[in-house]
């Protein structure tokens, strides 16, 4: 054990001496949460939303109002009125709105979905997944049902609170926890190369001793990385959702653990790619290849709509993490209710470390 | 009686060789220790096809310094990872410390220092910091490992340099710490692979004057080298490799005397090599010839003053003989005798 200890003591100095692989270990993900928080921070965007309403009912008007002045939710489109379709459709071939609602005559609280097309642009991820969000919510809220497509019945409805901070603190999150898969295989690699690791080996170091420093370095630094992260983004204006601050506080505190088994996965996917890699370089290359696609498809930026790929962003531990993490920070969800993404986060990772372990122990005896 | 003195003999032993880890239930592979640190036996490394190490055999005896010299690629650093447990062997065995190095890596790593071939330093430590992680996985005690680093330190003079991080050292620096990480938790059995491998000849003499030291203080050594003048000038013992066979083991002053006491006359030539080595070759007071690139070397009794008649033979053989030079019997000489080749090719 004391062993173990003295390699992280050993691990963390070379880290922290190691002025530009700390830049690109804590400096990065402060920067991206500056870039991230000031480009999204000042309240939410305003999305531009046309409509033309065919409807000579009672409910159209209030559906549309609703839209734009949702009780209990942030403003984040204006609606503009349109006489005919064919307004409306060059309105949005020119850009000037990002979505259009054309209400069909007949519209009532039952059938909403019927009487409705909607159409949004949807080159505009961000905007067109909030615009999204808002209107099925409202629909939603307005109409007294569940749309079925979309969500899983309610006894209550929630209020989904879409803001763009709360997103883009967890993607950056993500993404710096990640990045532990680059250095964990690199941080190998390089021991192996320079023969660092040989040398140890003819002492009486047990293997396991070697693994549990690399492990133990590996998630302090992840750890000093969530709290900067946390940290810059509070001082942007992101605030975990609860309603007490003791709410707040232990919502943080799940994200926190949720965000630290991730990093336990990623160490083990570092050490699977310091294995096949034949040295340093091809270690950062596959871990890269691994990290990049992981960016793309598990949600840390933008959700995957297509349903294969949906399918297979489950492969990736940040899947897990981004979802559960997210339902903690913007839905205010408890611990319990995400479980299942952390007990599938959990199984990950220690599955993902024990193959690790296994096969770094063949490799090396 | 018996018992409490040989009791006492191996306690003795036992503060000699290594206080740390030998412990009483070892006192029968002690015994074996004394007499032979390391024995291989049909030890055998494949890379693939390559035969990297080929059924060599070989004791090592306890206090001795043995060297393994062959030129580059010969097998020396593979047999020295073998024997420190660093690879597997494909077939045969050896035992170090009277351990097995198949069955008993644990134990062996208890008993060995390692010096690589390449400086196997972390940069972004201090070299004090580098000395003391070796130290720790050994279990030294703070104490200890303290006074221990600070004599090596001292001794290998890189006291003044031991807080600064080791990215700022010079190659010789390097190595060095390097030597000071191997032996700092006093090891019994010590693996130099190449210890002076590009260092500049100051630093060269002070590694082996540290080396030396070890020798004195009974330490088994086992070095590899391609300098001939460092395994002539170290070790008791030299053992040729050559395409992972070793060749000939013995003594340096054995190893000379068996490829011919004499000088060495060294020819460069133009012209039919054969027939100049044959009409050589009847020459009473030649030992060997060999042609060896563009030169023909030459052993021989009293060479020097036979000089004008070996020119003589050489040419009559049709040979022009170009520039001469002449020198003593060295293990460079050894090896092309067994080999017919330089040890740097």
């Amino acid at each position: 054990m004391t062993k173990a200890i003295d390699l992280t003591v050993k691990n963390l100095k070379i880290t922290l001496r190691d002025k530009v692989y700390l830049f690109f270990l804590l400096a990065m993900p402060i920067m991206m949460m500056l870039m991230v928080g000031l480009a999204f921070r000042g309240g939410n965007i305003t999305y531009a939303v046309g409509y033309v309403n065919n409807d000579s009912g009672p409910y159209s008007e209030p559906f549309i109002d609703t839209l734009e002045n949702a009780t209990g939710l942030e403003d984040i489109l204006t609606m503009v009125q349109y006489d005919d379709t064919d307004s409306l459709k060059d309105a949005f071939r020119q850009g000037s709105i990002k979505a259009g609602l054309i209400i069909d005559d007949g519209y009532n609280r039952t059938n909403a979905n019927e009487t409705v097309t909607f159409f949004v642009d949807e080159t505009d991820i961000s905007g067109s997944w909030a615009i999204t969000s808002r209107v099925i919510a409202v629909s939603q809220f307005f109409s007294g049902e569940s749309p079925k497509e979309y969500f899983k019945p309610l006894d209550e409805p929630i209020t989904v609170e879409f803001n763009m901070m709360n997103f883009m603190v967890v993607g950056t999150l993500s993404y710096a926890v990640s990045t532990i898969i680059f250095s964990t295989a690199s941080s190998i690699a390089k021991e192996r190369d320079k023969g660092t690791f040989s040398r140890l080996r003819t002492t009486p170091m047990r293997m396991v001793d070697f693994l549990a420093g690399g492990l133990t370095s590996h998630l302090v630094v992840s750890l000093i990385q969530t709290v900067l992260v946390f940290g810059v983004s509070y001082m942007l204006g992101f605030r975990p959702m609860g309603v007490t601050v003791m709410d707040k506080t232990l919502n943080l505190l799940a994200a926190f653990a949720v965000a630290v088994t991730l990093a336990v996965a990623c160490v083990g996917l570092g050490l699977l790619v310091a294995v096949f890699a034949k040295n340093e370089d091809q270690a950062v290359g596959v871990s890269w290849f691994m990290i990049i696609p992981m960016m793309f498809l598990s949600g840390t930026w933008f959700e995957p709509t297509e349903p294969t790929m949906e399918k297979i962003s489950w492969a990736f531990p940040t899947t897990y993490a981004n979802k559960a993490i997210r339902a903690i920070l913007a839905r205010g969800a408890p611990l319990a209710s995400v479980s299942n993404y952390l007990v599938g986060l959990a199984v990950y990772a220690a599955l993902v470390f024990m193959i690790g372990v296994v096969i770094y122990r063949k490799k090396t005896m | 009686m018996n018992r409490m003195f040989s009791k006492f003999c191996y306690r003795l032993i036992c503060c000699v060789i290594n206080p740390i880890s030998i412990t009483s239930q070892n006192l029968q592979r002690v015994s074996i220790m004394i007499k032979y640190a390391i024995e291989a036996s049909s030890l055998t490394r494949r890379f693939g096809d390559l035969v990297a190490v080929d059924h060599v055999n070989f004791k090592v005896k306890e206090g001795g310094l043995w060297g393994l010299l062959g030129p580059n690629g010969a097998g020396k650093t593979t047999t020295v990872n073998l024997l420190c447990c660093l690879l597997a062997p494909t077939d045969g065995t050896a035992k170090v410390g009277g351990y097995d190095i198949r069955k008993e890596s644990g134990e062996i790593r208890k008993l060995i220092g390692f010096c690589p071939q390449e400086p196997t330093v972390y940069e972004r430590l201090t070299g004090r910091e580098n000395v003391n992680l070796i130290g720790k996985m050994y279990k030294m005690p703070k104490v200890e490992l303290k006074k221990k680093t600070n004599q090596l330190l001292e001794k290998i003079g890189l006291t003044e340099r031991a807080d600064d991080q080791v990215i700022t050292y010079s190659g010789g620096m390097k190595r060095r710490l390097d030597l000071i990480m191997a032996m700092v938790h006093d090891p019994p059995i010590l693996f130099l692979d190449e210890p002076t491998l590009g260092l500049d000849p100051a630093v060269r003499r002070a590694v082996w004057d540290f080396i030396l030291e070890l020798r004195e203080r009974k330490k088994t050594v086992i070095m590899t080298t391609h300098y001939m003048e460092e395994a002539d000038e170290l070790c008791d013992r030299v053992a040729v490799i050559d395409y992972g066979k070793i060749i000939a083991e013995d003594s340096p002053e054995n190893l000379k005397e068996k490829s011919g006491r004499g000088d060495i006359v060294e020819m460069e030539f133009s012209g039919p090599a054969d027939a100049a080595i044959k009409r050589l070759r009847n020459l009473k007071f030649i030992k060997t010839v060999n042609k060896v690139e563009d030169r023909l070397v030459v052993v021989a009794e009293a060479g020097v003053s036979r000089l004008g008649e070996i020119i003589k033979t050489a040419t009559k053989a049709g040979v022009k003989v170009g520039r001469i030079r002449h020198q003593e019997n060295t293990l460079e000489d050894v090896f092309i005798h067994l080999t017919g080749r330089r040890l740097r090719e």
